[in-house]
């Protein structure tokens, strides 16, 4: 999969955090997992633990501290009340946007066939 | 040199690249215990050695290049202007006017050292995300027991 430009990748790198942690509580290192799935944004360590950090400040994030079965610290992320609202808000974005450029699309397709 | 040698120097040069980027103390704090357990996570699986884990993630150096850092910049000054001009308007509400007018002693003073209490408390609120906006709040907090102590004190003493 080709890499999406840096531009592009900054705008979706917190909607794509926001989806992962969406779906239920989780800790840094699951979460970047999940997000390196998708290769075009190209998630790594300095991406993904300064943005935690942000969206924790933001106050999007909430994060608890507790340990794993196995004994080591872990810091788990969840959504806070305004982290859910900014994913409704993205989520919606992103419906309009898709919908736009695959309208602009199909009207280029028009205008040159 | 023993793997906690490693991970520290590892933890060392990140800090040092976020901060050298003007990342808020916060978020090199939270990054750090972020990488911190990530070795960890990948220590245990024991499928890589530690020199293979460091190899396999991003470098200190890459740290300098987070895109968002230029607000943990903007936290700092915010906060250190909190502090500046808090602190210049407390020390002269506080000895200049006094000293050098004390006839706008009571006209200036009292302004000044409300007003300085004020400002550090919304700049270091507004920065709190840095050490400079705590250190803001901190005096503002500081002057606000000062001025409740002064007028208890000077209350009970007039």
């Amino acid at each position: 999969m080709r890499k999406l430009p840096q531009s592009m990748r900054k705008g979706f790198s917190e909607f794509c955090v926001l989806i992962v942690v969406g779906r239920a509580e989780n800790y840094g290192y699951a979460i970047l997992s999940q997000l390196r799935t998708f290769e075009a944004l190209t998630f790594s360590e300095s991406t993904l633990y300064p943005m935690l950090s942000k969206m924790k400040t933001e106050g999007l994030l909430r994060v608890r501290e507790a340990t794993s079965k196995s004994g080591r610290p872990r810091r788990y992320y969840r959504l806070t009340r305004n982290g859910s609202a900014r994913l409704s808000d993205m989520t919606t974005q992103w419906a309009d946007l898709k919908d736009g450029i695959d309208g602009l699309m199909a009207d280029g397709e028009n205008i040159d066939g | 040199m023993d793997k906690n040698n490693d991970i520290k120097d590892y933890l060392v040069g990140v800090r040092r690249a976020l901060e050298a980027h003007g990342a808020a103390g916060d978020q090199i704090d939270d990054t750090i215990i972020g990488l911190r357990e990530h070795i960890d996570e990948e220590l245990s699986k024991e499928s890589m050695s530690l020199d293979d884990i460091l190899d396999s993630i991003d470098p200190p150096a890459a740290f300098l290049t987070v895109s968002e850092q230029g607000t943990g910049r903007q936290l700092r000054d915010i906060g250190l202007a909190g502090v500046l001009v808090g602190g210049a308007c407390f020390v002269g509400g506080l000895l200049v006017i006094p000293n050098i007018a004390p006839e706008w002693s009571e006209k200036l003073a009292i302004p000044l050292i409300v007003l300085s209490m004020i400002v550090s408390f919304i700049l270091g609120y507004l920065g709190r995300g840095s050490r400079e906006g705590q250190a803001a709040m901190l005096l503002g907090a500081s002057i606000a027991v000062f001025v409740l102590m002064t007028n208890l004190f000077g209350g009970g003493s007039g």
